[in-house]
C-alpha cells in the first residue's frame, strides 16, 4: 500500500505530516507554543489555523485571505465547508455582536441521560466547601462506571471552569474509587442539572486585560500531605486557562 | 442505559413496552435470584423446543423476535402437562410479544430492524444502499491511488481489513446517509515491522480558548472546515500489505494482496 487506511496505527500521524507539509508550502509558520496552530502573517494581514485531526478552525483579520485559504484547501483536499464555526468537537459555538459564546448544553444533557440523573434533586454548588477526602474509606464501587463518569465530566470542563476544581479532585481517585468519591461525582451531576444552560462568553472589547490568579493550598491531602495549586488566567473577564 | 433512545424492557409484566418516557428506579435493584416457581407469570413456552433451538443460530435481535413468533403460531398444548413449567434459562431475560396487536408487533419489528447497522459484510450485502456505500468507499480509495495489487513477499505479513457500516443522522435525527468505511485491523500490526511512530498531535484546548478569546476581542469571524476521509491522504513510510476487501476481490487474483 502507498497510502494509509483507517484503522492503521500510523494513519493519524501520516495524515498530520501531509497537512503539515501543505501548511509549510503555503507559507504558514507553526506556532512554537502549540504545534497544531499555524499562522500566516503577511503585510499586516494574518490568518490563524487550528487543527484537530480532520477538523480545523481558522480566523483572521482579512476576509479575502480567509476565502483564499479555503479555496486553496479545497483544491488540495476534499473538504466540507461548514461555514461559520457553530459546532466544534461537541461544543456549541455562537458568534454574534457581543462576542463568541461557547456552550456544551447538548453534551451535558447526554451525560445526565447516560448516568440516569434526570430525576435528581438540584444542588447549588458542585462540591460542599471544605470537603476532606480520605483514601482509606470503606465500600468499593464499580470502577469502570466511575471512570466513565469522571471522563465525561472532564470533557465538560472545556466550557465549564466552575466544575474544574471538583473534577480534578475526583479524578485523582480514578484508580481505586470508593463510595464517597462516587457521591461527590454524583453531586457534580446534580449541580449540572440545575446549570445545563451555562455557557462561556468571550466578549468583544477593545481593551485587552489579562488577569492571573494563583493560589495554593499547602498539604491539602490528608493522606499524603500533597499540596493543591490552582490558577486562573482571564482575558477580558473570561477564563482562558 | 440512555433513555434518549426507545427503551425496551419490563420482563415481569409479560409484554414488551417500547417507550421514550422511562423512569429508572435507581434505588431498587433487580432480584436476579427470583426462582421461576415464584414468578407470578411464568411464560409457557410449551415443549416445542426444537423450534427455538433452530432460531438460536440467528443474530440476537432476530432470535428474540422469531422465537416468540414461532411460539405464537404453535398451538397451546391442550393436555395437562405434569411437568413443572419453567422458562428456558436463556430466555429468562426476554419477553414474548403475546398480547400485543399485530400493528404493535410490526412497529416493534421495525424498531428492532431499521435502526440497526449491519455488523458484517454478509448482512450488508442484502441491502442495495450498503452495496452502494461500499462502492463509494472503494472509489475514493482508488481515486487516492492508495494501493496496487501485488503478490505478498515471503518476508511480509498481511493485515486483515473489514467493513464498518454506520448510518449518519442529521440534526433532526433523520437518516442523512449510509457510510461504509473500510478499516484495517491495526491491532495485528507489529511495531518496527509495519509501523514505527504513531504519535499525532492535536490542538490543546488552551490554544482554542485563547484563539477564540482573541478573535472575539478583535471582532473577527471563525470559520470551520472538515476534511473528508482525511486519513486516506496519509502516505505510508513502512511497507504495509492488506487483504483484498470482502466483496471486491479480483477474480483470478484471489491470493494477491494490496
Amino acid at each position: 500500500m502507498n497510502k494509509a487506511l483507517y484503522g492503521l496505527k500510523q494513519a493519524p500521524r501520516t495524515w498530520f505530516s501531509i497537512i503539515e507539509c501543505y501548511f509549510q508550502k503555503e507559507g504558514f509558520t507553526r506556532s512554537s507554543h502549540d504545534y497544531a496552530l499555524f499562522i500566516n502573517k503577511r503585510e499586516g494581514k494574518s490568518i490563524l489555523v487550528c487543527l484537530y485531526v480532520d477538523d480545523l478552525i481558522y480566523t483572521g483579520n482579512d476576509e479575502d485571505l480567509c476565502a483564499k485559504f479555503k479555496k486553496s484547501m479545497n483544491g488540495e483536499f476534499e473538504m466540507t465547508d461548514l461555514g461559520k464555526m457553530r459546532f466544534f468537537l461537541g461544543v456549541e459555538v455562537s458568534q454574534n455582536a457581543d462576542g463568541i459564546q461557547l456552550c456544551q448544553k447538548k453534551y451535558a444533557k447526554e451525560v445526565l441521560d447516560r448516568f440516569q440523573m434526570w430525576n435528581c434533586i438540584v444542588v447549588k454548588n458542585p462540591i460542599v466547601p471544605r470537603t476532606v477526602l480520605s483514601k482509606e474509606s470503606e465500600e468499593a464501587i464499580n470502577t469502570t462506571l466511575y471512570q466513565q463518569l469522571v471522563g465525561s465530566l472532564m470533557y465538560l470542563t472545556v466550557t465549564r471552569p466552575d466544575i474544574m476544581y471538583v473534577v480534578c479532585l475526583i479524578s485523582r481517585y480514578m484508580a481505586n474509587p470508593k463510595a464517597e468519591h462516587m457521591q461527590m461525582a454524583k453531586r457534580v451531576l446534580r449541580y449540572l442539572k440545575g446549570t445545563v444552560n451555562f455557557s462561556q462568553l468571550y466578549r468583544r472589547k477593545k481593551c485587552s486585560k489579562v488577569l492571573a490568579n494563583i493560589d495554593s493550598d499547602n498539604a491539602r491531602d490528608v493522606v499524603d500531605t500533597k499540596s493543591t495549586p490552582g490558577y486562573v488566567f482571564m482575558l477580558n473577564d473570561t477564563t482562558i486557562c | 442505559m440512555r433513555n434518549q433512545k426507545p427503551t425496551t424492557c419490563i420482563p415481569v409484566q409479560k409484554k414488551i413496552v417500547i417507550s421514550r418516557d422511562v423512569i429508572f428506579e435507581e434505588g431498587q435493584t433487580w432480584n436476579w435470584n427470583l426462582n421461576s416457581e415464584e414468578t407470578p407469570n411464568v411464560l409457557d413456552w410449551g415443549e416445542d423446543e426444537t423450534d427455538i433451538e433452530e432460531s438460536d443460530a440467528e443474530s440476537d435481535t432476530m432470535t428474540m423476535v422469531s422465537s416468540t413468533d414461532n411460539l405464537e403460531s404453535s398451538p397451546e398444548p391442550e393436555r395437562q402437562s405434569r411437568r413443572e413449567k419453567r422458562t428456558l434459562s436463556w430466555l429468562q431475560d426476554y419477553d414474548s410479544v403475546e398480547g400485543l396487536s399485530e400493528e404493535e408487533q410490526e412497529a416493534g419489528m421495525i424498531l428492532f430492524m431499521s435502526n440497526v447497522d449491519p455488523k458484517n459484510y454478509v448482512e450488508a450485502m442484502k441491502d442495495a444502499k450498503w452495496i452502494e456505500a461500499m462502492k463509494n468507499e472503494i472509489n475514493s480509495i482508488k481515486k487516492n491511488k492508495t494501493w496496487e495489487l501485488v503478490t505478498l513477499p515471503a518476508h511480509a505479513k498481511k493485515i486483515g481489513v473489514k467493513w464498518i457500516y454506520k448510518t449518519k443522522l442529521n440534526e433532526e435525527g433523520k437518516v442523512d446517509k449510509c457510510k461504509a468505511r473500510l478499516v484495517a485491523k491495526g491491532y495485528t500490526q507489529t511495531k518496527g515491522i509495519n509501523y514505527n511512530e504513531v504519535f499525532a498531535l492535536v490542538a490543546r484546548w488552551d490554544t482554542i480558548w485563547i484563539l477564540l478569546a482573541v478573535t472575539a476581542q478583535e471582532g473577527w469571524i471563525v470559520y470551520q472546515l472538515d476534511v473528508k476521509s482525511a486519513f486516506l491522504y496519509g502516505e505510508l513510510k513502512e511497507e504495509v500489505y492488506v487483504d483484498q476487501p470482502e466483496g471486491f476481490i479480483k477474480q483470478g487474483e484471489e491470493d494477491k494482496v494490496y
